[in-house]
């Protein structure tokens, strides 16, 4: 049979053509809009409140009451009395043939001079701390030591204790060892006079009172003068509850930077405030004499210009006198150095709006000396402390006052594609203001190399509270706007391109206007992403 | 909620790859004389309910999905919804000289045929969610629960005989499967809050695709019959039927992914410091993913092929009448796909010229409205059908070429 060929060929044409030309198409391609829950978010003061910044319950409107310690010390950071070992031996002079079984062959007090620099105590409570002893026995026959320390007194009893060491040699005496607690020991530390009696005017002296007895169970033993009967005594870890006497004068000074951190995001602009007083308040919980001065307050926008708070105050001595009273019934004497507008350029001080301020204080112990004829006390809740404290309503003027603040662009490789991918990108932004502020914004995209690539400068202005309604349930005035902000193509295009993102915001009050800021306003937000894309298959 | 609709994507995709056919058949009882026959035929054919042909045509030719188009089609759109693609071409050949089983009227067939079938039942939220986003669903719901979707491409090449008389044919094909994809959302969700400040999207699913780069991904067994009988109508004409089922059978493959997804993802939104701190999806967008809890397990697959079942009653070439009626219905194995019934006219105008008219209502669509032609020549017959030609949801060329020798 004859297969007939011109249709198979003509069909192969036809088949071929058919399958290059579905080979050539273009690709799918239609568009879809995803909606992606972004920020919500209540930005407010209210993390202030209780920090002794704000004070909301007092007025509709806040007052700041800002209260900052500058210095608080207590009675450890007067003085420190370091470890100290004394000692007390006995070597006889000459040779005793035979000390029969107990027999007290040697009874002496000793004065020992403690170093404490810059202090002369006189006395002193101990809260803690402790005395380790060690006890060297030289002679054949075992013994007993009685250690006591004049002067150191717990519950009207002295400090004593009587330790038996065994027998040993001149070349190889006995060794015991023992520790005794100190804590509650009231320790006296005149010492004595000659005439035995206590010392008036003595200071930083320590005694101990050593006796030594052969055992009365043991022989009789000589004592030659190459013997040393030694007890060593290291008081160690002390600490002080109460000490009285003269503490020198110490100084206590320092320059102390503070910071602001809002205002490190201030660019430009300016505002106006009301008087604002500031007070430096000086409490002395010790009975000491002290002088305080502070000698600098300086702060530092960023432009950066530093103003300095000028005051007759600044650099001038301020006496604080001693507290009153003892134990249960101390009360602390109180200073208050206060910088207002009459005093000083306060207001332009604060108006400068400085991120980081600069205080430098000095306050001084006994600053008259030793002279003055009363000792100094000081008590286990005695504390001396500078405290900045400031109280005001909290009221400002806004002239294009604008803040800026960076976010990191850290966003994932694969968002960042398909946010490249995408055609459209919308923030939608629904705001309630009840700040009385309005506020504009601007967006800028920084690449790697720091340079401004591209910038949303259209965007929506967010309304001041003023011109919405009261709230009664809140006792709030709120303004709700809404605001979309555009992120077209071109700069969806360079995301991978952008490092990190500059948010400006621009703050306005009505001109002329010093306003208040009512108790626990918020600018409550809400955004999700509008993300238009064009979805293509090959 | 990206990936619900990339999975809708990618399987409508597939169903651009794929296929089925049908010219009204002829019955000749005559013996062939010339001993052998090679017929081609080849179909491409989808339906939709709702999905309008400008669509689909766009996923074929390509070019853009404007609003309209988009918006036309979701207006189609019921709460369930079916598509389906079926693609194939086949080759048959026939040897009418031998005589197996040493039986006269045994001749031999051998064929062979490359099928690609698609099918997706779907909820118009998930063709809305697809196509348009979900900005559509702001302080609503959508529900993908008990959309499923599947698609088969195969090879087979078969071995069988027929009866020279009746035209009856029986044949057994091995199988060669080139890929597979399968899935359903027993569960599915996503939900939006009226302020668009949380999402929660939950999945509970399973899904099957073939793994491997080899071009057999599994082979199996399926057998063809066409099985022609007859019906006495009166002393001399006879009505004739063929009951035909194609690629009943099963194939194993080796290796599958199968994935199982259980879980409830949520995004909420975030805090300033969220953001600042980079702690949220738009740093770790894999954290929103992995708490669907994708699980995936390799292992082998049976998979019932999509066979076809079709009862007809055919047209009589021999018969005197110009007019001649067809009917017949149609199955698939395949849930997607609702029995067909269709029937039509066949016109003889010329001994060497038909055409005729039919009408259909089932399958991936519902109405639809055909026409064919087919020239016969001593050696050569060339047939051209659509099955669909004026719907506005799917559309359908039949090609059929014999020749004789």
């Amino acid at each position: 049979m004859k297969v007939v060929t011109p249709f198979l060929k003509i069909f192969t044409v036809l088949i071929f053509l058919g399958v290059v030309s579905s080979c050539k198409k273009d690709s799918t391609r239609w568009e879809t809009e995803w909606v992606v829950p972004f920020v919500t978010d209540t930005l407010s003061l209210y993390n202030l409140h209780n920090d002794s910044t704000l004070d909301n319950f007092s007025s509709s409107n806040y007052l700041v009451d800002l209260e900052r310690e500058l210095l608080d010390v207590s009675l450890s950071d007067f003085f420190f009395i370091p470890d100290t070992t004394i000692s007390q031996s006995f070597s006889p002079t000459i040779g005793i043939g035979s000390v029969p079984p107990g027999f007290t062959f040697y009874n002496e007090v000793e004065a020992h001079e403690l170093s404490i620099s810059d202090a002369q105590l006189k006395k002193i409570i101990v809260s803690e701390g402790e005395i380790d002893l060690t006890i060297y026995n030289p002679i054949a026959t075992s013994a007993y030591y009685t250690i006591q320390m004049p002067g150191v007194i717990k519950d009207g009893a002295t400090l004593e204790h009587t330790f038996f060491i065994n027998a040993g040699s001149t070349n190889d005496p006995a060794v015991a060892n023992e520790q005794i607690s100190l804590d509650g020991y009231t320790i006296d530390l005149r010492g004595e006079d000659i005439s035995g009696s206590v010392n008036i005017s003595g200071f930083n002296t320590l005694q101990t009172a050593l006796s030594i007895m052969s055992d009365p169970d043991g022989q009789a033993v000589g004592i030659s003068t190459s013997d040393i009967f030694e007890v060593e005594a290291k008081i160690q870890n002390l600490s002080i509850a109460y000490a009285q006497g003269y503490f020198g004068e110490q100084v206590f000074s320092d320059t102390s930077f503070f910071e602001i951190p809002a205002l490190h995001q201030v660019v430009s602009g300016n505002i106006d405030l009301d008087e604002v007083p500031v007070n430096i308040e000086i409490s002395n919980g010790t009975k000491i004499p002290f002088s305080a001065n502070i000698t600098v307050l300086e702060n530092t926008n960023y432009i950066p210009e530093t103003v300095s708070l000028s005051s007759s105050l600044i650099g001038s001595q301020q006496l604080i006198s001693p507290a009153t009273g003892s134990w249960s019934t101390l009360a602390p004497s109180n200073q208050l150095i206060a910088f207002n507008n009459a005093n000083s350029n306060m207001t332009n001080y604060l108006e400068n709006l400085g991120h980081t301020h600069k205080l430098g204080f000095e306050v001084r112990m006994n600053p008259f000396g030793n002279n003055t004829g009363s000792y100094n006390e000081i008590f286990p809740n005695s504390r001396l402390k500078l405290k900045l404290k400031s109280e005001f309503p909290l009221s400002i003027q806004s002239n294009g006052l604008t803040i800026s603040d960076t976010i990191a662009a850290n966003f994932s490789a694969q968002i960042v594609d398909e946010l490249i991918a995408a055609n459209e990108v919308v923030l939608d932004v629904s705001v309630v203001n009840a700040f009385p502020i309005s506020g504009s914004f601007k967006v800028e995209f920084i690449d790697f190399n720091g340079q401004v690539i591209h910038e949303i400068s259209n965007i929506g202005n967010i309304q001041s509270s003023l011109l919405g309604v009261m709230d009664t349930q809140e006792n709030l005035m709120k303004m709700a706007s809404s605001i979309e902000v555009l992120v077209g193509s071109e700069i969806l295009s360079d995301l991978d391109l952008v490092n990190r993102l500059v948010l400006k915001a621009e703050l306005n009050t009505d001109s002329g206007v010093i306003q208040s800021i009512p108790s626990n306003a918020y600018l409550f937000f809400k955004s999700f992403l509008k993300v238009k894309t064009m979805n293509s298959t090959p | 909620m990206m990936k619900v609709a990339c999975y809708f994507v990618v399987m409508l995709i597939s169903l651009t790859s794929l296929s089925q056919s049908m010219l009204p058949l002829i019955q000749d009882t005559s013996i062939n004389s010339m001993g052998h026959e090679i017929s081609i035929s080849g179909v491409g054919d989808y339906q939709s309910t709702s999905v309008g042909k400008d669509i689909t045509r766009a996923f074929i030719y390509g070019g853009f999905i404007d609003e309209g188009m988009k918006s036309n089609s979701s207006s189609r759109h019921d709460e369930i919804n079916r598509f389906g693609i079926d693609l194939n071409a086949e080759v048959e050949y026939k040897n009418h000289n031998i005589n197996l089983f040493k039986d006269s009227l045994k001749g031999l067939v051998i064929k062979g045929g490359i099928y690609n079938f698609s099918s997706i039942i779907y909820s118009k939220d998930l063709f809305d969610m697809a196509f348009f986003g979900n900005e559509m669903f702001t302080g609503d719901t959508a529900y993908f629960t008990g959309s499923q979707f599947t698609n088969l491409s195969f090879q087979k090449i078969g071995v069988g005989w027929l009866n020279k008389k009746s035209k009856s044919s029986f044949s057994l094909n091995f199988i060669g499967v080139n890929n597979y994809l399968n899935g359903i959302f027993n569960e599915g969700y996503l939900y939006q809050s009226q302020n668009v400040d949380s999402l929660e999207l939950l999945i509970f699913g399973e899904g099957e695709r073939s793994k491997g780069s080899s071009y057999f991904k599994g082979f199996g067994m399926a057998f063809d019959m066409d099985y022609r009988f007859k019906m006495k109508k009166n002393e001399n004409d006879f009505i004739h039927f063929q009951l035909l089922l194609r690629n009943l059978g099963v194939a194993y493959l080796n290796n599958t992914d199968h994935y199982l997804a259980n879980g409830v993802s949520t995004i909420q939104s975030y805090e300033l410091n969220d953001l600042i701190n980079s702690e949220s999806i738009f740093n770790n967008p894999d954290d929103f993913l992995n708490s669907i809890s994708d699980t995936i397990i390799t292992k082998g697959s049976l998979v019932i092929l999509p066979a076809m079942f079709q009862f007809t009653k055919l047209i009589d070439n021999h018969s005197v009448h110009k007019f001649q009626g067809f009917f017949g219905f149609r199955g698939y194995l395949n849930n997607a796909y609702v029995p067909m019934l269709f029937g039509g006219l066949d016109y003889k105008a010329a001994k060497w010229f038909r055409m005729g008219i039919q009408g259909s209502y089932g399958g991936f669509s519902q109405l639809r409205y055909g026409m064919y032609a087919s020239v016969h020549f001593p050696h050569f017959d060339l047939g051209l059908a659509s099955e669909n030609l004026f719907n506005k949801t799917g559309e359908s060329i039949i090609i059929k070429l014999s020749c004789a020798f």
